[in-house]
């Protein structure tokens, strides 16, 4: 048994942790918890150092410009950008998202045209998965691209989509066959959002950032638009999906970030002298708080584990994970709210009277979106009902 | 970072579960429960010579020489197969608690017996209070001539029937913190010393001792006198690990039976696993106890590492008998009347839930202790 990393991991963590430290100043931090636009900042400029570093696509072959480094430089990198709150809108779909199924699927033309400014930190992307009738149901989309001679032409539109407005590619799932079975009818494109007959209509989250209805008429791209075999696209975007899922692994330590912001808020803060800690619901829930993030914790090392000992992707541990990350999280939120009374309503323009940074009204909000996005949890219950534990349908 | 057992330990775990299919199944653990002992010596032989008895004792006492880890890997096959014994008490508890107090004699003296489980020696620490805190030890110990006269009684104590040897937690000096507590090793059958079973829900031999001027020399002293708090800190811990990992154990056997009995019975034309309700609680069901799973392993890593632990272990104690609740209420609930019956499999983990949720700490208790801690590290923001 052992829980430790590789001596040179946390070498890289030094290394890692040394770059927060010196780039994000307080203005980039305060970027990250009350940005419009985005939940955790846009910066463009960040992207680019990490990515001249080639730290955004750690794990990537060396051919289309990754390190081939281990899974683990990839959690530690993870987890000291979640630590100190560092901005990730400008990559985190191009390194994480879309780009893995491009490395996958596609041919190497499309890899060499499409990798390298990923991996230098130089292109940002958004992914159009969800349409007004295929949420969770995604097998479903209607979003129409028919071939026209080389070219393919889009007609439909797009749900909920973040980062599009600032991006320069987008990673679409189409129906290419809407005579075939759903599943069997879908395909990968990919657009420059600025093609015409692309309109962008935002629609602003209660907690006050920019997710987009996206309307296609007669949007016309060329035939090398298309990622990976044609009516193939579900089968990819399970794969997408698992990359999606599996990523983020170091996240948690923004939760240990927060537990931390609460213990001491409630050691600090009194009920009529008495420091908040030792009330009894006080106490019991920050503890129940703290397993939560020890288990987030060692869910996530659990997937990476698997991932790095190569063998069969670790379907299994990541659904878990989400499990615990969608169904488990919020109530710690709720509850790290309801500790600050009064004050747990009061956000970003009064901040004075906002505690710990004024972050706690968009965190409440924020938590819904959080474990929603990628997926509901009913959705990953009934994945891990259904594929880990075998239930019948 | 591998988070899980060795390949040894993987086939330590693989023979334990395929003899205990064998040696204990649940009508073996049934007729346990109602029988005198409370134990089959057979079976207790049996894995005495597999080595489980010795398993944390160290070679030169005749033990195995195990560490944490290996037994938290096999309390979870002891956990799942519900194993009637006096492990837990005489060489987990017995055991650790004369390795960390103990002098050398003491070791030499009692640690060979209980490695091969010829004798079981059980400590008698909880009392009415029913708290591991300090305070709860008001036993009181009073010099007597060269030796001392113990009053007082003692709750909950594991086996204390079968027991050569009781290790009594008293007061040789009066108060409610960690000092003036010393451990004694009491011959059950010794004049004063009264011993009445108790009525718990898994019916696993607990004991009300109660001590009534018991006379005890001055080389029945196990370790320093009025110092013995703080080795009792370290087994609490330790057993703690354990009886955590054997609550994976019950509370993955727990969810197994949900699951298969869900795909057989069949309801509204359907089996009853395909009802989202019931599939959802099954996917929490297996959430809960995987992420606690990984928590028991870190502790008991933790552990045999030497490294400090004192947050790890009660979070693991928590987070494992939260699991084991949810796993077994959860799992009798899905058995519909079923599970309620005696011949259901599932209610024998219900019950045993419930026990190994109290024993070694509650989880209430637990969270408390992890939010002191954190409490104490937690510093004063640098912005
Ligand atoms: C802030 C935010 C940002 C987002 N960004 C993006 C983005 O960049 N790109 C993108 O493509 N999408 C994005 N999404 C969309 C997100 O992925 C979807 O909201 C999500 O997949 C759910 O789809 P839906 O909203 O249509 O809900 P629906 O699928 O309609 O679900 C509604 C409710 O029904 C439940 N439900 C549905 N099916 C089942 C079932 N079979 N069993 C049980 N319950 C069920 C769901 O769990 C949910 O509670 C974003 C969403 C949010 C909130
Ligand atoms: C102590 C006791 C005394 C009883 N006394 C009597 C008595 O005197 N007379 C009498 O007639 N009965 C009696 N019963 C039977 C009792 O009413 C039944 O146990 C109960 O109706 C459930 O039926 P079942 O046990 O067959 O479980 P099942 O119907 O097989 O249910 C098993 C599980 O599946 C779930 N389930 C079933 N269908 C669905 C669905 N559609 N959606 C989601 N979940 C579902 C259930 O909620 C349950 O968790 C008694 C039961 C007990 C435990």
């Amino acid at each position: 048994m052992d829980f430790t990393f590789p001596a040179e991991v946390e070498e890289f963590r030094k290394e890692v942790r040394a770059f927060m430290e010196q780039e994000l100043t307080p203005e980039i931090r305060d970027e990250y918890e009350h940005c419009t636009d985005y939940p955790h900042g846009f910066n463009k400029a960040i992207t680019r150092k990490l990515g001249q570093r080639g730290w955004l696509t750690l794990t990537w072959p060396k051919e289309v410009g990754g390190k081939e480094a281990s899974v683990w430089e990839r959690v530690v990198f993870d987890e000291e950008m979640a630590a100190h709150h560092c901005p990730i809108a400008a990559h985190q779909v191009s390194a994480n998202f879309a780009g893995p199924a491009v490395v996958h699927f596609a041919t190497d033309e499309q890899k060499q045209k499409l990798l390298p400014p990923i991996t230098r930190g130089e292109s940002t992307w958004g992914i159009g998965l969800t349409e007004p009738n295929a949420g969770t149901d995604l097998a479903s989309v209607e979003l129409r691209a028919v071939r026209d001679g080389d070219d393919w032409v889009l007609n439909g539109s797009k749900m909920y989509t973040e980062h599009v407005q600032d991006s320069d590619h987008y990673f679409l799932i189409t129906r290419t066959d809407p005579e075939a079975p759903k599943h069997r009818g879908v395909s990968i494109i990919v657009v420059d959002p600025r093609t015409p007959g692309i309109t962008m209509v935002p629609l602003w989250t209660m907690d006050g950032y920019r997710v987009n209805q996206v309307f296609f008429e007669d949007v016309r791209v060329p035939g090398d638009a298309l990622i990976g075999e044609e009516n193939r696209g579900f089968y990819h975007l399970a794969m997408t999906l698992n990359t999606m899922r599996s990523s983020g692994l170091g996240g948690w330590t923004e939760a240990q970030g927060d537990l931390d912001d609460l213990v001491r808020y409630a050691k600090e803060t009194t009920d009529n002298g008495q420091p908040l800690i030792e009330d009894s619901w006080v106490a019991d829930g920050i503890a129940d708080f703290a397993i939560y993030v020890r288990i987030s914790r060692l869910l996530s090392y659990r997937v990476a584990s698997m991932l790095e000992s190569g063998g069969p992707a670790p379907d299994r541990e990541t659904a878990v994970r989400g499990v615990w990350g969608k169904v488990y999280g919020q109530k710690h939120v709720k509850f790290a709210n309801d500790v600050m009374g009064m004050a747990g309503q009061v956000g970003k323009y009064s901040p004075e009277h906002a505690p710990m940074l004024a972050r706690w009204q968009r965190r409440y909000m924020g938590a819904i979106a959080g474990a929603h996005n990628g997926g509901t949890p009913e959705n990953i219950l009934n994945t891990v009902a259904l594929r880990v534990l075998g239930l019948p349908r | 970072m591998d988070l899980g057992p060795s390949e040894a330990q993987q086939i330590i775990k693989n023979n334990a579960r395929q003899f205990l299919e064998d040696a204990c199944p649940t009508e073996h653990v049934r007729e346990m429960e109602e029988d005198a002992t409370g134990f089959d010596p057979a079976i207790w032989t049996q894995v005495c010579d597999f080595g489980w008895s010795g398993m944390l004792i160290p070679e030169e006492y005749g033990g195995f020489g195990g560490d944490m880890t290996d037994i938290a890997v096999l309390a979870e096959e002891i956990g799942r197969a519900l194993l009637p014994s006096p492990l837990f008490a005489s060489s987990v508890v017995g055991a650790l608690t004369v390795m960390e107090a103990g002098s050398d004699d003491q070791k030499q003296a009692l640690l060979p017996g209980i490695a091969s489980g010829e004798s079981i020696v059980t400590l008698a620490l909880n009392e009415p209070s029913g708290t591991y805190e300090p305070w709860g030890v008001q036993t009181e110990a009073t010099p007597d001539g060269a030796g001392w006269r113990l009053s007082g009684t003692k709750l909950y104590v594991s086996y204390a029937d079968s027991a050569n040897t009781l290790i009594v937690a008293a007061r040789t000096a009066a108060g409610t913190g960690p000092e003036g507590v010393t451990l004694f090793l009491v011959d059950p059958h010794a004049p004063g010393v009264t011993i009445t079973i108790l009525d718990t829900i898994y019916q696993d031999h607990q004991f009300e001792v109660v001590l009534d001027g018991v006379s005890v020399n001055a080389d029945q002293v196990l370790g320093e006198v009025g110092g013995a708090w703080p080795a009792i800190q370290q087994v609490l811990d330790r057993a703690a690990v354990v009886v955590a990992a054997e609550s994976i154990g019950g509370a993955e056997r727990s969810l197994e039976l949900a699951v298969d009995y869900s795909k057989e019975r069949v309801q509204f034309g359907r089996p009853i696993g395909s009802f989202q309700a019931l599939q959802h609680k099954m996917a929490r069901m297996v959430t809960e106890v995987t992420g606690a799973q990984l928590l028991v392993y870190e502790a008991a890593w933790r552990l045999t590492e030497g490294l400090d632990a004192s947050i790890e272990v009660p979070m693991a104690k928590a987070a494992a008998s939260g699991a084991y609740s949810t796993c077994s209420i959860e799992g009798t609930h899905i058995f519909g009347g079923a599970g309620f019956i005696k011949e259901a499999d599932i209610q024998l983990y219900f019950r045993r839930a419930k026990g190994a949720e109290v024993l070694m700490g509650d989880p209430r208790w637990h969270r408390k202790r992890v939010t002191r801690l954190l409490a104490e590290r937690s510093v004063p923001a640098s912005h």
